[in-house]
């Protein structure tokens, strides 16, 4: 017995640390924290020393023990290598009876601590022990975890529309207790595998899933898929038939930013969105149509965000095709001097990120009219639209000094940018009695261009774009 | 017609606050072959991208065939191939098509060559249809080998180009490059540790040291005249030999002293307790690059 | 009348004897071991180039520092070839020449164990009358 707890205490400090050295310093700073910042939101709405206190206690106690499992069950899966795994059973058998008791203790003090709150204790059970199984198994690299974990949100989020009283009988939280753990013990089954080929093949697709988590790695090619990559290939080859060095250029971005894939993407959603609407408007009801119509166009509208990542994409991708770069500063295909060259670059950028722009424009248009929406609305849909045309001039930058994510200061920028054109517009609309949203939309044509000038003018005395990055 | 063809004058480059080049003169004349040594670090790489213009210097001026690196004609370019150290480029596209990409950014390309080196060198059928970052790291280098000797260049820089190769890959490689790129009259540069391919094709050196070419020569006369010199102190103290390059005081008191030119010795090699040894390339470049 | 193919070379790297020089070295002993005659013909720069992976300038060099000692010639047509052993080119004089690396190399050694001249002697004549 001393032996296996002294075990489980060693793990448990290996697997907290794999991150951090100080683990449990930064969560008991974080929940100190929150639970101060909760206790003070309560008391100040209930006045009740009694219940702030037990509201803080709780609050703390769940930050921890939220943030003991985002670090613990990380750790623990990366403590089982396929070497370990065969070759010391015991240290996995202990892994794996760690975990199990960390997350049956988890769920118990979740389920005991929502006893005296709104929160139903069977859903927190259920909710809690069925999550963390689901991140695990996220975690071990399966491919299943994915749909598991969008399977789960439903139960969880739209709990209102479960019938009431399921889980009040014995026999329907039994089931579901049953089902919960099965699901925990194929997740633990999932996340210390045996050694073997599926443990390598887990472990190669663990370190495919944490290096897309990190900047430079969200943005790696992945498999194409054949009918995409086929279509590629036709606009490669033909690219370097007909030998026209900008379009060559444009292939510099790689496979998957290449606007044939973001074309197949677009299709997809508008299909899948086709039909989806199409199932609305022959089983819904009135009212549910005329939300769809009338809301709609926010989830249209969360397309438009895409240019953000768009533009930070190509940055990153600039800066890490540096050494394909010199080729193309090498080729004679390209100009000689800095100024022609760095006019080519940024020519061939802006095509691209209009072309993409106009795809992402077209594609909202495109799902505003398949859901019905008024010819007024689709005006509305396509001023947002211009709204996020200055965002194509962010790849336009001094290539040599400055390379990789923009970050915030995008982000500030798009910002700004809209909240000029807003501002605009109410002038406008005050003083020519323009709509607002036209108004806004024309401001945000003449920021775009002015930012378009802006690059093309500070690219003329730049030194060599390429290779990005090395002036920095 | 001995204009040189690359001409480095006072050329200096600082990251931050280290200076890697500091006031280089080198030139490269036609038709040399000549090995690039230095320690790791030394900055083989950064003095071959100020070479070729990939990076900006920070004094001094870089000429390749009389046109500044800053504004290289398209006909200048077409005459260069570049192998970076970097092997993996364009690693989503397969050999083929990385291949066909690169010729359309060149007027000139030599399809036969392009093809029979690829056949020679293990390129056929599947290994086509891989993307490059399926390969291994001695195909990739011999793929980008490849693609820099496709336009026929007629300077060729190469920047550690056979390191992940085995004995055999480096073989073939030392055939091609003296078959096909030596016997044509091409000027190469290149950069590497592996001192028995230097031996074998280079006839220039040049040491790479605190910013300069501290040493460069024929190899042969570098070979033929540099002496190791060990004797006690006492003798050797206060001694200036012609073409010192190094010399090290041990702990014990014995004195080596390491030059250039052996001839000019005289009395002082022939006293009692002193030791002359002729030295090879590797402890050339040991004794050069401490 | 052999025409000897390039496998006739052999050259270590890492040595401190630049390649050139190993060539003519080895050129000399084949010559001097009788393993090649006059007349023979020694492979071309190309081929020598090629099968020991080397610049030919250094092949080049070689045949032609051969050449200008007399023990290679240059035949139109058929490249190198051996040359017959002319009166004048290996004078006794000129063969001392060739054995004075050697003797520098044993006289040095000599200097460091710190005998003296008339010991050396000595022994070396007796070295040479037991071969004899």
């Amino acid at each position: 017995m001393n032996a296996a707890l002294r075990d489980y205490h060693l793990l448990w400090r290996m697997a907290l640390s794999i991150r951090h050295a100080r683990t449990n310093t930064i969560l008991f700073g974080f929940a100190v924290f929150a639970a101060l910042c909760v206790g003070a939101l309560v008391q100040l709405e209930e006045r009740e020393p009694l219940h702030t206190a037990s509201a803080a206690v709780r609050v703390a106690l769940a930050s921890l023990l939220g943030g003991w499992m985002v670090y613990f069950v990380p750790g623990a899966v990366k403590l089982n290598t396929p070497f370990t795994a065969r070759m010391v059973p015991r240290m996995r058998r202990r892994l794996m009876g760690l975990t199990t008791l960390v997350w049956a203790i988890a769920t118990a003090s979740a389920t005991l601590m929502s006893f005296d709150t709104r929160m139903v204790p069977a859903f927190v059970f259920l909710g809690t022990g069925s999550w963390i199984a689901a991140y695990g198994l996220g975690l071990s690299g399966h491919r299943a975890a994915g749909a598991v974990q969008c399977a789960l949100v439903f139960p969880v989020v739209f709990n209102s529309s479960l019938p009431a009283g399921l889980f009040d009988s014995l026999a329907g939280l039994a089931v579901a207790t049953l089902l919960m753990l099965a699901l925990g013990a194929f997740a633990l089954q999932a996340m210390f595998m045996n050694g073997g080929e599926k443990h390598y093949a887990a472990c190669e697709a663990r370190a495919l899933q944490s290096e897309r988590l990190s900047a430079a790695g969200q943005f790696r090619e992945r498999k194409e898929r054949k009918f995409g990559a086929a279509l590629y290939l036709r606009v490669l080859r033909r690219d370097c038939r007909a030998r026209d060095s900008g379009r060559l250029l444009g292939h510099l971005m790689g496979a998957q930013n290449h606007w044939v894939y973001r074309a197949i993407m677009l299709g997809r959603v508008v299909a899948v969105a086709a039909c989806a609407l199409l199932g609305m408007r022959l089983f819904a009801s009135v009212d549910t149509k005329d939300m769809a119509a009338a809301t709609g166009w926010i989830f249209a509208s969360a397309l438009l965000l895409v240019p953000l990542f768009d533009s930070e994409r190509r940055n990153v991708r600039l800066k890490d095709t540096a050494a394909e770069q010199a080729l193309f500063r090498l080729a004679p295909a390209m100009p000689g001097a800095a100024p022609a060259f760095n006019r080519k670059v940024d020519g061939v950028l802006l095509r691209g990120a209009l072309l993409e722009w106009a795809m992402l424009a077209g594609t909202v248009l495109i799902l505003s009219a398949m859901s019905g929406a008024s010819a007024s609305s689709m005006f509305m849909q396509a001023c947002f639209c211009c709204l996020t045309l200055p965002l194509v001039g962010a790849s336009l930058r001094n290539h040599a000094h400055r390379a990789g994510l923009l970050g915030w200061r995008l982000f500030l920028g798009a910002a700004a940018s809209i909240g000029t054109s807003v501002a605009a517009g109410v002038a406008l609309e005050r003083a020519l009695g323009l709509p607002l949203t036209a108004g806004a939309a024309l401001a945000s044509i003449v920021i775009a261009l002015a930012v378009v000038a802006g690059g093309f003018a500070r690219s003329r005395t730049a030194p060599f774009a390429f290779p990005a990055g090395r002036l920095a | 017609m001995n204009i040189p063809i690359v001409r480095l004058s006072s050329i200096s480059k600082h990251f931050g606050r280290s200076t890697v080049l500091d006031g280089l003169d080198w030139q490269v004349m036609p038709g040399q072959v000549i090995g690039l040594l230095g320690r790791n670090g030394a900055g083989k790489s950064t003095l071959l991208e100020c070479l070729l213009g990939l990076r900006e210097t920070d004094g001094g001026s870089v000429t390749i065939y009389g046109e500044d690196v800053n504004a290289l004609s398209d006909a200048t370019r077409a005459r260069i191939g570049y192998v970076p150290q970097k092997s993996d480029l364009f690693e989503w596209m397969t050999p083929r098509q990385m291949l066909d990409y690169v010729k359309a950014l060149y007027p000139r390309w030599n399809d036969a060559k392009v093809d029979a080196l690829l056949a020679r060198w293990g390129f056929d059928g599947g290994m086509q249809d891989k993307p490059i970052s399926k390969l291994s790291g001695g195909e990739q280098q011999r793929l980008s080998i490849i693609r820099a000797l496709g336009p026929d260049p007629e300077l060729l820089i190469l920047d550690e180009p056979v390191s992940a190769l085995d004995p055999v890959g480096r073989r073939d490689f030392l055939r091609e490059l003296i078959d096909g790129v030596i016997e044509r009259g091409t000027t190469v540069v290149f950069s590497t540790h592996i001192l028995s391919d230097l031996e074998r094709v280079a006839l220039d050196i040049a040491f790479l040291k605190d910013g300069r070419i501290t040493l460069q020569g024929q190899l042969d006369e570098l070979l033929e005249g540099a002496r190791r010199v060990t004797g006690p102190g006492a003798l050797l103290d206060g001694v200036a030999l012609a073409g010192e390059v190094r010399r090290h005081r041990s702990l014990d008191g014995t004195v080596s002293v390491v030059t250039q030119n052996g001839a000019a010795l005289g009395a002082v090699g022939t006293q009692a307790g002193v030791r002359v040894e002729t030295l090879s390339l590797e402890d050339l470049f040991i004794e050069v690059t401490q | 009348m052999t025409t000897h193919s390039a496998q006739l070379f052999s050259i270590a790297t890492g040595s401190p004897e630049p390649i050139y020089r190993q060539l003519v070295e080895q050129v000399r002993r084949l010559l001097a071991a009788g393993q090649m005659a006059p007349g023979d013909g020694l492979p071309s720069v190309r081929e020598v180039a090629q099968a020991l992976a080397l610049n030919p300038m250094t092949v080049s060099k070689a045949y032609s520092l051969l050449e200008m000692e007399g023990l290679l010639t240059r035949r139109r047509g058929m490249g190198m070839i051996v040359a017959d052993r002319p009166g004048p080119a290996s004078s006794s004089a000129e063969r001392a020449e060739l054995l004075r690396p050697t003797l520098e190399r044993a006289a040095l050694e000599a200097r460091q164990l710190e005998l003296d001249p008339d010991t050396v002697l000595s022994l070396f004549t007796h070295i040479l009358k037991e071969q004899a």
